[in-house]
Order: structure tokens, then C-alpha cells, then sequence
């Protein structure tokens, strides 16, 4: 269970999320908006990298807004950046391999899972993943938070760069590991549709405030639409 | 009438520690106003774009560029010179002047190229003033949350790349998957913006993109590359009927 209440948070004095509440557990977790709405800001929050300025973030009943990123990541949330964050001098089973250092289960099984998800990046493991193209260092990127076997994976926008297919293949699986492994996605997303096909909640934010909220079955598409004209 | 391509490649080779990334036989830009190029992650697409700006050095082959008139060995230029020249690419992954505000980006990319005294612009008022019309006019069609300061998401360095890109008025533009980041109304303010130029200041367009709904909607050609060949071109609707292109790109996997 990830609850978040009352957060505020920003760069360098400039407060960008205002006041963000929200309550997620063992499913798909949409984070909607406009550029500059604080869908990153929010995901960078969670995942430790910059520390709220008020609020509480609670993972399973225990606060983990003062912690470091390394003591989150090591509860088992993972956070895939939006920019393509890769270990440009590792190769691609390297990557991987960092992320499994994390998990319980033994790494042929996971990375077997992982070569089912992207079967392209087989045949890149021993090629360094700074010389990946965009989409396939983006496939490394996820791949490393899958091997950790989180139990919250914070998506930014893990489709942008992919092909139709594997954004396609990407959003039935993230609902698969959501539902089978009882894993909590928040996945913030430009893609508005498919986003809303998986997940069971939707937040849409306007510029770092809360515009909506609430279950999927419940929102209609031009509710979440507004959101991005004000 | 045969309209004479701005840019055609022959012979186009390049590996990367043994493993070739582009070997595209021939390839003609710049005959039709938009052009799209698609294809799987790792076919090569973004390398091909970094052969023709000469940001790689290509193994072998011959990339001719005809900005109106002349003939061009872009082989023989850097990659300045080919900047210089009209052939302008906007970036895949986010590229940001992270100290200068959005204005003072587009200033620069406004900044008078003659004797290298870019930053008069910033400098001397009279310059400044001749840009700031040209400014505020592409910013009335983007709704940055505060132009005066920086560019604050992905999104909004990403708009910016491209409207930088556009400022510079070149004669071809090759975009990246500009739309990655961004929502999509900004997508297709992006694109209508770009189809106004290519009409009015015959701009020619070269542009990678997964959004497929784009790439229908605006190509009038579209080349698709995999495992660094180009295996077919054509109308959106021969290329999206393909049977190559529906087996190694589009469609749902079953897994």
C-alpha cells in the first residue's frame, strides 16, 4: 500500500506539487497531465530522488519521505526515469544485472521474464548500452527495475521512443505484472488512451495541482481531457 | 515533372564494433513536403540521421545535398557547416542550454550568424528587438508556463529543440520522434506549425516517428528501415499495408 498525503515538492525553492493525495495498492495507478503538470516531479518524489518540502509519503503504514533513494529502491520500488537512463559504459546484461542484485528469485528466471518482454535485447548483452538506440536503452531501463522484482515500479512515461509494438506488448504486460504479481504501477503517461485501458485509477494534474481523480470506470475521457487546457 | 530530391543517398554503410547499424542502397529526400521514415527500435533509423548531419562518419557511401541550385558533398563538410547549409535535425533525447530561459533560447537560435557575433543578440537592443516580434509570434502557439523562465519538463525542453530547429528556417528539417514527451494536442499544434512552413517556405520534412496515426495523417511518403536496410517506400497506404512492415513493425504480438 503506497499513500501519499498532503505532498508538496520542487526544485530549487520552486515549489511545483501542490498539496497531492493519493492512495494506491496492488494495481495500475495512472498519473495524467499537460507538460509541466508534475508528473515527473511526483514519480521523483516517490522514488526519493528529491525530498518533499511538506507532507507524509507512507509505504505500508511506514513513512518513507526522509529516506534515501538507495534505502527506497532497496524496499522494492523501482523507478524507471523518463530520460533514457542507462549505464552507457555497462553492456546490456551488466544493466541488468544491477537491478537484479535486489530481487530474491534467481536471475535465469527472471531474466528468462525479461527476454519474453523484449526478446531484442537477447542478442544485445554483451553490446554497451550507451550505443543502444533510444528505444532499445529504454528497453534496459525497464528491464533493470523488472530484474529488482519490485513491489512498486514508478513508470515515467516508458513508452515514449518504443515502436507500436513494443508499446503495445508494454502495456499488457505492465498490466500482467500489476495483476499477477500484485505489483503497484504508478505510470505516469502522455498516452492517454492505452493508459486508461490498464490502469484502475486515474490522477490527472494540472499545473502541480490535483484537476481529478478517482477509478477509471468512473472518468470519462473529456473529464481527463480538460485537465490539459488550463 | 520529377521534382529533384534535396538530398539522395547512395551506398549508405555504417557498423558499429562489426555490427552494421545502416546499409541503405539508395534513398531520395526531399520531394515531397513531409516524408516519414519507420521502422523497429535498433533498425537504424537515428544513425541514418546522424550520417546525413554528419554527427557519425559513414563507412561508405555518398550523401549529395541540394539546397536549391547547388550540388553538395556532404561527406567533404562538418557538422556545422552542414547546419549551416540548411539541413537542421531536432534531437531524440532532450538537448537544453539549461542556464539560458526559453526566450534567451529562441534568441539564439534568432541570433545574426554573420562573423560568428551570436551573442549581439543579447547584447544590443536593436538586435533584440528584430527578434522578438518573430518570437512572440511562434510563442502564441505554444503554451509554455513561462517563457521568461526555464523550461521546466521534458515536454517543454523537448518543444523547445524543435521550435529552436524551425527558427533557424531551414531548408530541410529532420525531426526525431519529435512527438516522444509530448501530449497530443502539442503534437499536432507541432505538426500544424510545421506544415504551415512547409507550404509557405518550402521546407522539406524528414521525420522518424512511433506515433503511426502521425506519421498517416501528415506523410505523403513514408520509407521503412529495418536491421539497417530500407526494405520498402510508398504512400502511407502501401507502406501501412505492407506485408513486411505489418509483420516486423505494427500489430499485437502474441506472447
Amino acid at each position: 500500500m503506497f499513500e501519499i498525503t498532503g505532498l508538496q515538492s520542487g526544485y530549487g525553492g520552486v515549489t511545483i506539487l501542490k498539496d497531492v493525495a493519493l492512495s494506491a495498492d496492488r494495481e495500475v495507478y495512472a498519473v495524467l497531465g499537460a507538460n509541466g503538470a508534475g508528473k515527473s516531479t511526483l514519480l521523483k518524489t516517490l522514488a526519493g530522488i528529491i525530498r518533499p518540502t511538506a507532507g507524509e509519503i507512507r509505504f505500508n503504514g511506514e513513512r518513507i519521505d526522509r529516506l534515501p533513494a538507495h534505502k527506497i529502491a532497496a524496499l522494492g520500488i523501482g523507478y524507471v526515469p523518463q530520460e533514457n537512463c542507462v549505464f552507457p559504459d555497462l553492456t546490456v546484461a551488466e544493466n541488468l544485472s544491477i537491478g537484479g542484485i535486489l530481487g530474491k528469485r534467481s536471475k535465469a528466471d527472471r531474466l528468462a521474464e525479461l527476454y519474453d518482454l523484449f526478446p531484442d535485447l537477447q542478442e544485445r548483452l554483451d553490446q554497451k548500452a550507451g550505443s543502444l538506440s533510444g528505444g532499445e536503452g529504454q528497453m534496459v531501463a525497464i528491464g533493470r527495475a523488472l530484474m529488482q522484482e519490485p513491489s512498486v515500479l514508478l513508470l515515467d512515461e516508458p513508452t515514449a521512443g518504443l515502436s507500436p509494438r513494443y508499446t503495445d506488448l508494454l502495456f499488457r504486460r505492465v498490466a500482467e505484472i500489476s495483476r499477477e504479481k500484485q505489483v503497484t504501477v504508478v505510470l505516469a503517461e502522455q498516452n492517454v488512451t492505452s493508459t486508461l485501458g490498464i490502469a484502475r485509477k486515474v490522477h490527472v494534474l494540472s499545473l502541480g495541482k490535483t484537476h481529478l481523480q478517482g477509478a477509471t470506470d468512473e472518468v470519462s475521457i473529456e473529464q481527463v481531457r480538460q485537465g490539459y487546457h488550463i | 515533372m520529377t521534382v529533384e530530391a534535396k538530398l539522395s543517398i547512395a551506398g549508405l554503410e555504417k557498423s558499429f564494433v562489426g555490427r552494421k547499424v545502416v546499409s541503405v542502397d539508395r534513398l531520395e529526400i526531399g520531394r515531397h513536403g513531409i516524408e516519414g521514415l519507420i521502422g523497429p527500435n535498433g533498425a537504424g533509423k537515428t544513425t541514418l540521421m546522424g550520417l546525413i548531419t554528419r554527427k557519425l562518419k559513414a563507412d561508405a557511401g555518398t550523401l549529395i545535398y541540394r539546397p536549391g541550385g547547388t550540388e553538395i558533398d556532404l561527406r567533404q563538410m562538418s557538422m556545422d557547416q552542414v547546419a549551416r547549409a540548411g539541413l537542421v535535425k531536432t534531437n531524440q533525447v532532450i538537448q537544453d542550454f539549461e542556464t539560458l530561459s526559453i526566450r534567451d533560447s529562441l534568441r539564439l537560435a534568432l541570433a545574426p550568424a554573420e562573423r560568428e557575433q551570436f551573442w549581439t543578440v543579447f547584447t544590443k537592443r536593436r538586435k533584440r528587438d528584430a527578434v522578438e516580434a518573430e518570437i512572440d509570434e511562434i510563442l502564441s502557439h505554444f503554451p509554455f508556463e513561462n517563457p521568461n523562465g526555464d523550461a521546466r519538463s521534458a515536454g517543454e525542453k523537448k518543444l523547445l529543440d524543435i521550435i529552436r530547429c524551425l527558427l533557424l528556417k531551414p531548408k530541410v528539417l529532420l525531426m526525431d520522434e519529435p512527438t516522444a514527451g509530448l501530449p497530443d494536442d502539442l503534437t499536432r499544434a507541432v505538426m500544424t506549425l510545421v506544415q504551415k512552413k512547409v507550404a509557405e517556405e518550402d521546407l522539406k520534412v524528414f521525420i522518424i516517428e512511433h506515433d503511426l496515426d502521425l506519421i498517416w495523417d501528415y506523410c505523403a511518403h513514408v520509407n521503412f528501415l529495418a536491421d539497417g536496410r530500407l526494405l520498402c517506400s510508398g504512400t502511407p497506404q502501401e507502406v501501412k499495408d505492407h506485408p513486411v512492415v505489418v509483420e516486423k513493425y505494427m500489430g499485437v504480438v502474441d506472447v
